[in-house]
């Protein structure tokens, strides 16, 4: 019998039903920590700073520290500027930060809190502090953490950046935006690199290959160190890794701009805040997750440094193409249903779709309608493939209806966020925890999807839930339909031979049976 | 470099040995706060530690909000449809908040936002609150709905109360605003909140005190089960409970609770004023208790047993208090080797269970050597600077910072806490008990006794801390 679901079709459609999204200054916050001796106080109520910090420390295994204003009542009605203010200077006491990330939310949003000028006073109050302030809009109410994340590099650009280029003696800048060509022979230029919400890990494996392609590169934000940080003597609680200050300031003067990201919101980008502020031309790569787009990235850097491909990352390419030979066919079973914030999907689907794992469910939490539309003709393609009819691609997806889609669409595999476990639980289905936020599972900060061995450790992960799934199952399977539906049903009465002694007699001596008839005899 | 102490902050730090009341000089003087001036400044009086008070900006405070307090309080009503009106951050933050469990449905393990958008804010979420309130009861005809009104909701001025009024006529079932607005004080007011709810459920039916029978328990959330523990003691004891409060309730047995003859209360911080409430506007009487340690337990079911079911129920008390402790004993006496003479540092949410931490920890032979709470009351700081030693540092609504200090100072082994300090502790090389509303297994009872001291004993004496 049927389960009734939490959310059936056309059920709850003013309610969202379990949310596989988070809040604009979850992202804020995250990208913050990519920042060396940055941290950041939410201008609001007190909760907004602790469920974030708590959200984010069972993902990242570390301590997360976020200050709040801790807006009263009082502070609601006639603005919160004095909050405010202690706030920053108790947080410069705590903490001695070089940089604070000061966040409206939705609150402060609300009642038009001024932040640009109250910063403003609050330096007219403080004339020698050299705490570099960068204010960000984050009302909840907009977007999600996604979107949150890179509001934060875009605000920090347009903050840091202005002053920083009229001191420096640029070289003159391309301004077309495909310049890679024109710029590959010239060395000692710099890249900045702008990363998505990518995991620690994955951040650390960007590092590693800019190292090996020996580029000099702005990496923004880099959070590799300050949210899966190594064991130390004594514990230092300002987040004192990640880029610097003085690198964000040099990153108007690079030669070029590489962005990996695929579906940013208009006037998100902060490659495009780059170019319009100091004219530095940008390339826009879809983060490396799968084959495709790994090689568009190597390509990209081997173009940009004048370096060959190293020896070492082509054979994990070669290691990966043997991989999805030897996993196609079990892959081929994959029903996928894949969610999380827009990049994930995006990649995760492309990554599914080239191993021949059918993406029958592809969900963002956050409201993005260029999704379907970039990823719809490859779905497709897989689709047909394998003869799946019915697929879907959605945005600001709930958990009830990705557990209705899920079981409509027949999904055998569930890829995303450790919030999918109780469809997993309620319907038996495996879930791969691979995306923000993972509670429930240790490692989220080590999570490995970008380049060759990141994405082979992922899909080694999906191969091996399906087989995983198919080794516990099939027997109990084959049995409840060729035996026990069979042979444990009562027969319908047997009927002995009409005549016993002619039906012996033309029952024939066994033949060796390949062997021609001609020469038995 | 050594953690500062904002001088906002000072009021809220002591020491243990108070006794007297009075501040007592006890305050910052006796701190050693070395690097912060001005010691002891705004010692209120009676308890000698500022608290209750709003939580300093900028401080990292480890509190969360007003409509948190309400949530976490409500949330274990199993077959509510708890609804929250706001931007989405508010729900999914606080999805399926408690580990508490249910003996029926999972309705309130869900998530319900009305995720206000832009043009909510805008326009106002009213009609799209009412329209969700329509579509619960379409779907899962709840006997009871609660609305949550958080900040955004709070400000933009929707009137919360009306929509769910007109629910209530609409659909004849109950529809309970909580307008919890975060801005409006810390969490304890959310917890009277809460309380104020409840009250409304009961509408206010008191009930012949000739006719009560049965207790309800209050400031249990049913976590690992606890409460089916507790509760399997009392059958023994052979009192029967109504209802928890909020631990695995339904609207069913909520709604019998104002039947009881006495209340008990475990949780006072959360409980503490509707307790209070009950008692003045339904006539039950209330008890404190508290099941966690083995002391607290024996003590709890015995005044318990005493003030309900007097001389049978209190020799069947005894009784199995002493079954218990005859069976814990053995245990607890090859615990105590291993952990007796290590320090604690304990930071938790409310005060009653910071007491019961204490004397657990003193029952296997652990000092304490810090203690904390987000929400304390003074009554409370007042018993628990009385039961630890005079460099026991006292302190409420802590941060990293603090924590972390005092820590160190103390020179904690383990640190009991919430899932945010988890891994401070692990960064400072200070072992970890989970003692918040995610765990997985019962800390309550006498069973919890023995898990408490298998968790202590996991963290604080893993080979690990050998190798870093």
């Amino acid at each position: 019998m049927k389960k009734p679901l939490v959310k059936e079709k056309d059920a709850l459609v003013s309610l969202n039903v379990n949310p596989c999204k988070q809040c604009m200054p979850l992202g804020v916050a995250t990208a913050a920590y990519g920042l060396r001796g940055c941290l950041t106080i939410f201008h609001g109520s007190q909760g907004c700073a602790t469920y974030i910090r708590r959200h984010m420390a069972t993902h990242y295994n570390e301590p997360i520290d976020i200050a709040s204003s801790s807006l009263t009542e009082q502070g609601t009605v006639y603005g919160g500027e004095a909050n405010l203010h202690k706030g920053i200077d108790n947080l410069l006491k705590l903490y001695k930060p070089e940089v604070i990330c000061v966040a409206n939310t939705c609150l402060a949003e609300t009642i038009g809190e001024d932040l640009p000028a109250m910063l403003q006073r609050w330096r007219e109050k403080h004339p020698r502090a050299r705490v570099q302030l960068v204010a960000v809009p984050a009302p909840g109410y907009i977007g999600s953490q996604f979107q949150g994340h890179f509001r934060f590099l875009t605000a920090l650009l347009r903050t840091v950046l202005p002053a920083a280029t009229a001191a420096v003696d640029r070289q003159p800048i391309a301004t077309s935006q495909d310049v890679t060509r024109s710029t590959t022979s010239v060395k000692n230029r710099q890249l900045n690199v702008i990363c998505g919400p990518a995991s620690p890990a994955d951040i650390r494996f960007i590092k590693r290959l800019l190292t090996a392609f020996k580029i000099k590169a702005v990496l923004l934000p880099d959070y590799s160190d300050n949210l899966d940080r190594p064991r130390l003597a004594a514990y230092d609680r300002l987040p004192s890794d990640g880029t610097t200050l003085a690198q964000v300031r040099r990153m108007g003067s690079a030669a070029h701009t590489l962005e990996l990201a695929s579906l940013l919101a208009p006037g998100d980008s902060p490659a495009e805040a780059l170019q319009e502020l100091c004219g530095v031309p940008y390339t826009r790569l879809n983060p490396p997750v799968g084959l495709r787009d790994i090689d568009a990235l190597l390509a990209f850097l081997s173009d940009f440094s004048g370096q060959p491909i190293p020896a070492e990352l082509r054979a994990e390419r070669g290691r990966y193409l043997d991989a999805m030979v030897d996993s196609h066919k079990y892959n081929a079973e994959g029903r996928a249903a894949i969610f999380g914030d827009p990049d994930f999907c995006y990649s995760t689907a492309r990554m599914c779709v080239e191993q021949g794992i059918v993406p029958v469910v592809v969900a963002c939490g956050s409201p993005c309608p260029s999704l379907k539309e970039r990823l719809i003709d490859e779905v497709e393609e897989v689709a047909e493939r394998f003869l799946v009819d019915k697929w879907i691609i959605t945005d600001a997806a709930d958990f009830g209806d990705i557990e209705r889609l899920a079981l409509k669409f027949k999904a055998n595999l569930l890829i995303g966020s450790s919030d999918g476990r109780r469809i997993a639980e309620a319907h038996n289905l495996p879930l791969v925890r691979c995306t923000f936020p993972i509670h429930d599972h240790i490692g989220g900060q080590r999570v490995r999807t970008y380049g060759y061995e990141g994405s082979l450790s992922l899909i080694d992960k999906l191969t091996n839930a399906l087989l995983e799934r198919k080794e516990t199952s099939f027997r109990p399977a084959i049995r409840a339909e060729f035996y026990d539906a069979v042979q444990l049903e009562p027969a319908a009465p047997s009927i002995a031979a009409a005549h016993p002694a002619e039906a012996a007699k033309s029952v024939q001596p066994l033949r060796p049976c390949n062997l021609p008839e001609t020469a038995a005899g | 470099m050594p953690a500062v102490i904002l001088k906002e902050r000072q009021a809220s730090i002591t020491r243990g040995g108070a006794g007297s009341g009075a501040g007592s000089g006890a305050g910052g003087g006796g701190c050693g706060l070395g690097g912060a001036a001005g010691t002891g400044q705004g010692q209120p009086s009676g308890a000698g530690i500022a608290c209750e008070q709003a939580s300093v900006a900028g401080s990292v405070s480890q509190r969360a909000c007003v409509f948190c307090g309400a949530r976490v309080v409500l949330n274990p009503i199993t077959d509510a449809f708890h609804i929250v009106h706001g931007p989405i951050g508010c729900a999914s933050y606080t999805w399926d908040i408690r580990g508490s469990m249910s003996s029926s449905g999972e309705l309130y393990r869900h998530s319900f936002s009305t995720d206000m958008g832009e043009t909510d804010v805008v326009f106002g979420g009213e009609r799209k609150l009412a329209r969700a309130i329509d579509e619960a009861v379409a779907a899962h005809h709840p006997p009871l709905i609660f609305v949550y009104a958080t900040c955004i909701a709070g400000v933009i001025g929707d009137d919360v109360a009306a929509v769910c009024k007109a629910a209530e006529q609409r659909h004849q079932i109950r529809c309970i605003p909580v307008q919890a607005p975060g801005f409006s004080g810390h969490k304890a007011i959310g917890y009277r909140l809460a309380g104020d709810a409840l009250m409304r459920l009961f509408g206010g039916q008191a009930c012949p005190r000739e006719k009560a029978h049965g207790i309800n328990f209050l400031g249990d959330f049913n976590l690992a089960g606890e409460q089916w523990i507790i509760r399997n003691y009392l059958k023994e004891l052979g009192i029967e409970v109504l209802t928890g409060i909020t631990g695995d309730s339904r609207y069913e047995t909520l709604m019998r609770a104002p039947q009881a003859a006495l209340n008990i209360v475990q949780c006072a911080g959360s409980m503490h004023n509707l307790a209070r409430r009950m008692h003045d506007e339904l006539g039950i009487p209330w008890i404190s208790v508290s099941f966690y340690g083995v002391e607290d337990t024996a003590d709890s079911l015995l005044r318990l047993a005493e003030a309900y079911g007097g001389a049978q129920a209190a020799a069947r008390a005894r009784a199995l208090c002493h079954r218990e402790r005859e069976r814990l004993a053995p245990v607890l006496k090859r615990y105590r080797r291993r952990l007796g003479g290590r320090r604690a540092a304990i930071y938790v949410g409310g005060g009653f269970k910071a007491i019961s931490l204490i004397r657990q920890f003193r029952e296997l032979g652990m000092e304490t050597v810090m203690v904390g709470t987000q929400t304390g009351r003074p009554e409370d700081y007042e018993v628990i600077r009385s039961i630890v030693s005079p460099d026991c540092v006292v302190l409420d609504d802590a941060n990293p910072a603090e924590l972390e200090r005092f820590m160190i100072e103390g020179g904690a082994d383990i640190l009991v806490g919430g899932v945010k300090e988890r891994p401070l502790a692990y960064k400072l090389g200070v072992a970890f008990c989970d003692h918040n509303h995610e765990r997985k297994h019962p800390l309550a009872g006498f069973v919890g006794v023995q898990n408490f001291a298998e968790e202590i004993n996991a963290s604080m004496n893993s080979p690990v801390w050998s190798y870093v």
